[in-house]
């Protein structure tokens, strides 16, 4: 199995509103995939296609080389799926919840399940319906990951939590994936933490996969570029975005910067330049807006 | 966990979730037998027969079946894509499995001990098998009723579908349609509804358009997995609704009735003697069909009485089919499609003056067997021909069943004289005698069973008949002809009631003269009530022709 998740020409609509189209998506064991996009472009969609829960219009999804149409019982032991939409059994305390989920699983590690117990600190003896959203989202996650799957299907896990939930479940997260070398797949819009997890961007609009990088390839050929040179903006490549005249000159973002490139931009404004790296929310913000990504 | 174990984990989970629930159900299950027979009759005999706590109870006890049912439906939701069990190591086949144990252990189940509390509470006669049908029966009603719980969650589930598209009005129809279809299965009226094959062939084509339409309308609309398991429920849900419906507990209730089959033929003797003849009636013309018109249904009248003899007590006729034809001059023939043989001055198939007979009077006994009422009716008319209203025939063939009055016990007409047989209990309450009149109720108290047969004929009417007499005045009450008589019926808690108030002003003495004198009050001291039975002697087959009849003068 070269790749824990690989679709082919995916595409699925509700109705005649079409939501995915010809999405074309690998994902390498071990990775932490992000998937991005504004509200409503199908990042949900496509998680729930590749767990199975969604039935694609076209094309073809594997997941864990499986298609994710036929997925068994026993594949769900190596899968956890964690989404603020999904309802637990909250006339359950914390600890009946685990008592009743656990014997589901052949592979679930008490031992781990009480380390990451400790580690969420979550109030076992509440009943799940008194549990305020971080704590919803933190048993959720206990019970996604108890079992050490090797992949992990993440819709949304940091919306609305607070910084110390969110602190919680990210060094949860980090330290899991490290040490056990699980895929994850996750969407989300909280672009702070998304740097601080993914190793690869995915960017979806308008129903379709735009970007597919790795985070370190796609944040070494954004950057910001000042030029101070007083003359006109000059007409500017394909790979410069939001071009614009600031106090001493103009400045835009490139994003197929290399040292190389950056040598050819000097010669060719022959002015000072400045460059300054983008966080990725400066990068999934310029995608957003300017004309690599239709924006409306 | 092994194979089954999943069933059984899941199983224990919906148990938590409806203990509360559940334990008042099974509280209700254990309570109603001792409420109904305590409440459900009313002395009075005239008002409700239903005591209000015994409708709260019974109410409530099904109203916590249906949300129970529904609370362990909606506690794993089928058709939504995202529940708990969706996402875990645990096939639908398993969750489906959970929730059928559930609800044949906790919901079936307390059905059946309330129905069998109620019946043993109440002295009503059930063998062994009755036990074992009633199960039966509880459980196809219980699989129509989550069929249909099922089928109006997918409705409900599809509801902004069917404001949007044709699609989804078609849907609704269809969704309509089979809960229509599955009640019908279970109305003791359906046979009348799919006694044809081109009926059933009308419930297939609308069964099969529906599945393809909710598979379709999902399919568009709702992609998802777990949209297959209500699918599935659904499809076999209405498949064994249909079944049901069209041909399964109506065929096998005749493997359990308690009636012996009444194909077989009536055996000679008896069968050598039976004769069937047609005679003029006084003062009209027997050689023409007199012919009426109703809502568009032209019926032709036969002017002869119809005579059978050979047919003595204990034994008596009942019609069991009709066929007539006539042949017009011109080759045409009109079928009859109706047979209007009403038996007159019998009451539930045993005549009054047998009963007397043989309860040890002398009545005088009516002519032999006469009718001349018979219809043949034409549903599609068409006008006759001038040649045809003279020199037709007619043909025909009645069929008769042949049974036997049975005298199954006497009692001392008091209150608490009981009789039961079959699943019936028959009792009389209230005994009264005045100066001017003797009345009483006569209760009937019975837990039908469609399996076998029962649904026909329950309660008072159908298989019993009863004779109050005073043997030592040689006199006994016609109920035929003075008895003043009001019944009141009620299905309560699993069981049936039907109380009847009987008040008599005049006896009958031996030779079946009503006395001019009201009752005397000391008729009550050696008042007896008789009931009887009968039993099928079989069948017999009565051809009779007219060969030259006109339709019009």
């Amino acid at each position: 199995m070269n790749h824990v998740i690989e679709t082919r020409d995916l595409s699925f609509a509700y109705g005649r509103q079409r939501v995915l189209h010809g999405i074309n998506l690998t994902v390498a064991p071990g990775s932490f995939y992000a998937l991005l996009g504004r509200n409503g472009a199908g990042k949900t969609t496509l998680l729930k296609i590749l767990a199975g829960l969604l039935v694609p219009r076209q094309g073809s999804t594997n997941t864990l080389g499986r298609d994710s149409r036929r997925l068994q019982p026993e594949d769900w032991t190596a899968i956890g799926y964690v989404s603020e939409s999904q309802p637990l059994y909250d006339w359950l305390t914390g600890e009946e919840l685990i008592a009743f989920t656990r014997p589901l699983y052949p592979n679930w590690d008490e031992a781990f399940c009480d380390k990451l117990l400790k580690r969420l600190q979550l109030p076992l003896r509440r009943k799940v319906r008194s549990y305020s959203k971080g704590e919803r989202m933190k048993m959720t996650l206990l019970l996604a990951m108890a079992f050490h799957p090797k992949l992990l299907l993440l819709d949304e896990p940091f919306s609305g939590l607070d910084v110390l939930a969110k602190e919680q479940l990210i060094s949860c997260l980090l330290e899991a994936t490290d040490q056990e070398q699980w895929s994850v797949v996750f969407a989300s819009h909280d672009l702070m933490e998304v740097e601080r997890l993914a190793d690869v961007i995915g960017l979806i609009d308008d129903g379709e996969l735009k970007i597919s990088e790795p985070l370190e390839s796609l944040q070494g050929r954004f950057r910001k570029i000042e030029v101070f040179s007083l003359g006109a903006v000059p007409v500017i490549d394909s790979s410069m975005l939001q071009a614009a005249r600031v106090e001493n000159g103009f400045s835009f973002i490139e994003t197929a910067y290399s040292p190389a490139r950056e040598l050819e931009l000097q010669q060719r404004f022959g002015a000072r330049i400045e460059v300054t790296p983008l966080a990725l929310r400066d990068i999934v913000l310029a995608l957003l807006t300017a004309g690599v990504v239709p924006y409306e | 966990m092994n194979r089954s174990s999943p069933v059984w984990h899941l199983l224990l989970k919906d148990l938590r979730y409806q203990r509360g629930w559940l334990a008042l159900l099974w509280f209700l299950a254990v309570l109603l037998p001792f409420l109904a027979p305590l409440t459900v009759y009313d002395p009075a005999g005239t008002s409700s027969a239903m005591n209000p706590s015994l409708i709260g109870a019974a109410g409530g006890f099904d109203f916590l079946l249906g949300l129970i049912l529904i609370r362990v439906i909606q506690l794993d939701p089928p058709g939504r894509s995202v529940h708990f069990l969706a996402t875990r190591p645990v096939s639908w086949q398993a969750i489906l499995g959970g929730k059928i144990v559930f609800a044949s252990l906790f919901l079936i189940v307390p059905v059946w001990i309330a129905k069998l509390g109620t019946v043993y509470l109440a002295r009503i006669p059930f063998n062994s098998l009755d036990v074992v049908l009633c199960l039966i029966e509880i459980t196809i009603e219980a699989g129509a009723l989550l069929a249909v719980v099922v089928a109006f969650a997918l409705f409900i589930r599809s509801l902004p579908l069917v404001f949007l598209s044709l699609l989804g009005y078609l849907l609704l129809g269809l969704v309509a349609s089979t809960i229509w279809s599955d009640y019908s299965a279970h109305s003791h009226t359906l046979p009348r509804y799919v006694d044809s094959t081109l009926n059933a062939c009308r419930f297939l084509v609308w069964g099969l358009a529906f599945i393809v339409t909710v598979r379709v309308a999902a399919l568009v609309r709702y992609r998802t997995k777990t949209a297959v398991p209500p699918l599935v429920i659904l499809i076999a849900g209405f498949a064994f609704s249909w079944i049901v419906s069209a041909y399964w507990p109506y065929d096998l209730s005749r493997f359990f009735s308690d009636q012996p089959s009444t194909v077989a033929e009536v055996a000679s003797p008896l069968r050598d003697n039976i004769r069937l003849t047609l005679t003029g009636r006084e003062g009209v013309d027997g050689n023409y069909l007199e012919e009426g018109d109703w809502n568009g249904i032209r019926y032709f009248y036969l002017n002869h009485e119809v005579q059978l003899e050979g047919v003595e007590p204990p034994y008596f006729a009942k019609l069991a089919d009709f066929q007539a034809e006539i042949t017009l001059k011109s080759g045409r023939t009109i079928q009859s499609s109706y047979g209007g043989m009403a038996l007159h001055g019998v009451e539930n198939g045993i005549n009054a003056s047998l009963l007397q007979q043989m309860a040890g009077f002398t009545p005088a006994f009516p002519p032999p067997w006469s009718r001349n009422i018979f219809e043949i009716s034409n549903y599609r008319p068409e006008p006759l021909q001038n040649e045809d209203l003279t020199g037709a025939s007619l043909k025909g063939m009645l069929t008769l069943e042949i049974r036997r009055a049975i005298l199954l016990q006497t009692l001392p007409l008091r209150s608490g004289a009981t009789l039961a047989m079959d699943r019936r209990r028959y009792t009389v309450r209230n005994v009264e005698f005045t100066s001017s009149a003797v009345s009483f109720d006569f209760i009937a108290e019975s837990a039908p069973l469609t399996l076998r047969g029962d649904s026909s004929e329950w309660g008072l009417s159908g298989i019993l008949s009863v004779l109050v007499q005073n043997r030592s005045k040689g006199e006994y009450l016609d109920s035929g002809r003075n008895a003043g008589v009001g019944g009141l019926g009620a299905e309560v808690a699993f069981y049936g009631v039907d109380v009847r108030h009987c008040e008599f002003t005049r006896a009958m003495d031996a030779d079946g003269k009503k006395s001019q004198e009201p009752i005397p009050v000391d008729w009550a001291d050696h008042a007896e009530i008789s009931f009887f039975t009968s039993e099928s002697c079989g069948r017999i087959s009565l051809p009779y022709e007219l060969p030259s009849v006109d339709l019009k003068h």
